[in-house]
């Protein structure tokens, strides 16, 4: 395979005290080695290493065109890889996929997927037919969770009640594996707190591998056990959470004149802003030696907090607002005013 | 379960949906049908109603078969195809392709189940055909002589030209992200083509051209059994130059939807 176009760079980055993009030595469900996209001449996905432990809640999390998507296709054989390879259970996405789409529970993200012009229970009987452990008892214990409306037609359900069906026919199977690229989007909030429970509940009696590509990380903080955030195509991060709650912290202090921020802490840094005499810095790293870092170039801590997911997320998908990232960061040597 | 296992749709399943699918655009044509019959046993009860001179004079209500008529055929097999694969674009990677199936075996049997239903369409479209035919003699008091020059294997002509019709705008349908664009460029290429070596000076590549279309094995002899001005002309084509060009058609044709459906194995 020729690659007529560079890769925009490699994936990984590293600080002080780690990698935020992770290798996990545990068994992977699913795994992805040099995952590349190109469209035409754009990458779409460039060297990407997606893993997911077996048994894990992972969230797939970025903005709008960053690869989550295309990723999942990939894993389900929709598109192919334009370099290295993809593995769902060990069998390969693109040799073997018939056997991975097979294990596989699919929420896509278009909601025009099935057949409009079928009734639900007749789309669902025939979805059925593809799945030789449908749980027909389950399916329809689903579908009253889901107060589906079993005679209307596909076309009819607004954007919650086809997403919902959707999700039956990713669960009824038990799959060992279930990819839901957006599973909550067009669902009200007590739908989707409906949704999510459901989605306990079949972990709890179906042992699953889960991973959910989503904008609202916020909604699966409770479900989710790993986190990886891609963006541009490139994975920025790919972490327990636990971890992620441990290291990263938001630190806010009072700062004297002429205040240069140490090298350390700049290869913390992962977002910022400031004021006349003040910091507030997301920094990725241990809290105990950033803080003895900190306080030893003169500044005055008051705060230093935990962020919700929400604001993780953003802090590691670094949005184009004028701050600097962690490379632009650590290649700015004139520190902060 | 092996992963290597060529895992395979059930067929009666994708009948099944194929019909559900089809349904809408069957009533529709049974119901033009229905509605021509309708308006010419009408007009042939007024006619049978008048006396033996003034029907001589005014000619009687007829509608016989006639293997042009196989033009219908295509056109529906075309259509029929359209709707069947609409949904389903790989385009769009849409639900048929995420299923768990080998995606050629599927893409096959879909396209199977779909051409028992173009059958279907063919057979009631002659049997419509000849029984509209006795009908209106009857009415109109005129006795049934079938044409002379119609043979028993003509009755099989609109089945055929709906089969290669049906199965070639399948794999364009699969083939191509863009199915309409090809379906209206390759007649309208063809054409300009033909018109272009015959007015640029290209006279061997004219007769080529030419002889796709009206060759003895073209797909006009395909389409029409080679009996193009049955009623006023009765010059016929042999069978053999009719079975000649549904083989060549019908094997290019299949070839194509293998080929397509090869093609849609992995989504690019």
């Amino acid at each position: 395979m020729t690659n007529a176009i560079p890769f925009p760079g490699p994936a990984l980055r590293s600080d002080a005290d780690g990698t935020l993009v992770q290798r996990f030595d545990r068994e992977l469900a699913i795994e992805s080695r040099m995952l590349g996209k190109r469209y035409r001449r754009a990458w779409a996905l460039s060297d990407v290493a997606l893993q997911v432990p077996t048994g894990a809640v992972s969230l797939f999390v970025g903005p709008n065109g960053a690869g989550k998507s295309t990723t999942i296709r990939i894993l389900l054989d929709l598109t192919r890889a334009t370099t290295g390879e993809a593995m769902v259970l060990g069998h390969s996405a693109s040799a073997e996929s018939t056997w991975v789409r097979r294990h596989v529970g699919y929420v896509p993200e278009q909601l025009d997927w099935g057949y409009g012009w079928l009734t639900v229970a007749q789309l669902l009987t025939y979805h059925s037919r593809y799945y030789p452990t449908w749980d027909d008892a389950y399916a329809q214990r689903l579908s009253k969770a889901f107060n589906l409306q079993l005679g209307q037609t596909m076309r009819t359900l607004s954007k919650g009640q086809g997403r919902r069906v959707h999700l039956l026919m990713a669960l009824a199977h038990r799959p060992p594996v279930l990819i839901l690229d957006e599973p909550t989007d067009g669902l009200d909030p007590l739908m989707r707190e409906g949704v999510l429970e459901t989605l306990v509940e079949h972990i709890a009696e179906s042992p699953t591998t889960l991973l959910i590509s989503t904008h609202h990380a916020y909604e699966f903080e409770a479900l989710a056990d790993h986190v990886s955030v891609i963006r541009h195509g490139t994975l920025q991060a790919q972490l327990p959470m636990e971890t992620l709650r441990e290291r990263l912290r938001r630190y806010q202090a009072r700062i004297p004149a002429q205040w240069e921020a140490p090298t350390a802490v700049m290869k913390a840094l992962l977002r910022r802003k400031s004021a006349p005499g003040e910091i507030e810095y997301t920094l990725w790293g241990d809290e105990t030696e950033l803080t003895a870092v900190l306080e030893q170039s003169g500044a005055t801590l008051w705060n230093v907090s935990r962020l919700n997911l929400s604001d993780a997320m953003i802090a590691l998908l670094d949005p184009d607002d004028g701050k600097q990232s962690l490379r632009s960061a650590q290649e700015d040597s004139r520190g902060i005013s | 379960m092996s992963a290597t296992t060529v895992f395979l749709p059930s067929a009666r399943g994708l009948q099944w949906i194929v019909f559900l699918r089809l349904r809408r655009f069957v009533a529709w044509a049974a119901f033009l049908f229905a509605a021509f019959d309708t308006l010419l046993i009408i007009a042939a009860s007024r006619a049978g109603a008048t006396t033996q001179a003034v029907r001589q004079a005014r000619g009687v209500v007829r509608m016989e078969y006639d293997p042009q008529q196989s033009f219908l055929l295509v056109g529906i097999g075309i259509l029929m195809c359209m709707v069947l694969w609409h949904d389903d674009e790989p385009r769009r990677r849409a639900y048929f392709w995420t299923l768990p199936v080998n995606r050629f075996w599927h893409a096959a049997m879909k396209c199977a189940a779909g051409w028992i239903i173009v059958t279907g369409l063919a057979v009631g479209f002659v049997l419509n055909m000849m029984v509209m035919g006795s009908l209106l003699a009857a009415l109109q008091h005129y006795p049934v002589v079938p044409h002379a020059s119609l043979q028993a294997w003509h009755y099989l002509v609109p089945l055929v030209a709906g089969t290669v019709a049906y199965l070639f705008t399948t794999s364009i349908m699969l083939a191509s992200d863009r199915p309409v664009a090809w379906l209206i460029g390759i007649p309208l290429t063809y054409l300009a083509s033909r018109w272009t070596t015959q007015n640029f000076g290209y006279p061997r590549l004219y007769s080529m051209l030419e002889s796709l279309w009206s060759g003895s094995h073209g797909m006009c002899a395909l389409i029409t059994g080679g009996l193009t001005q049955i009623g006023n002309y009765p010059a016929t084509a042999p069978f053999s130059a009719w079975a000649g060009s549904v083989v060549v058609w019908s094997a290019l044709a299949l070839l194509a939807v293998a080929g397509a459906a090869q093609w849609r194995q992995r989504l690019t």
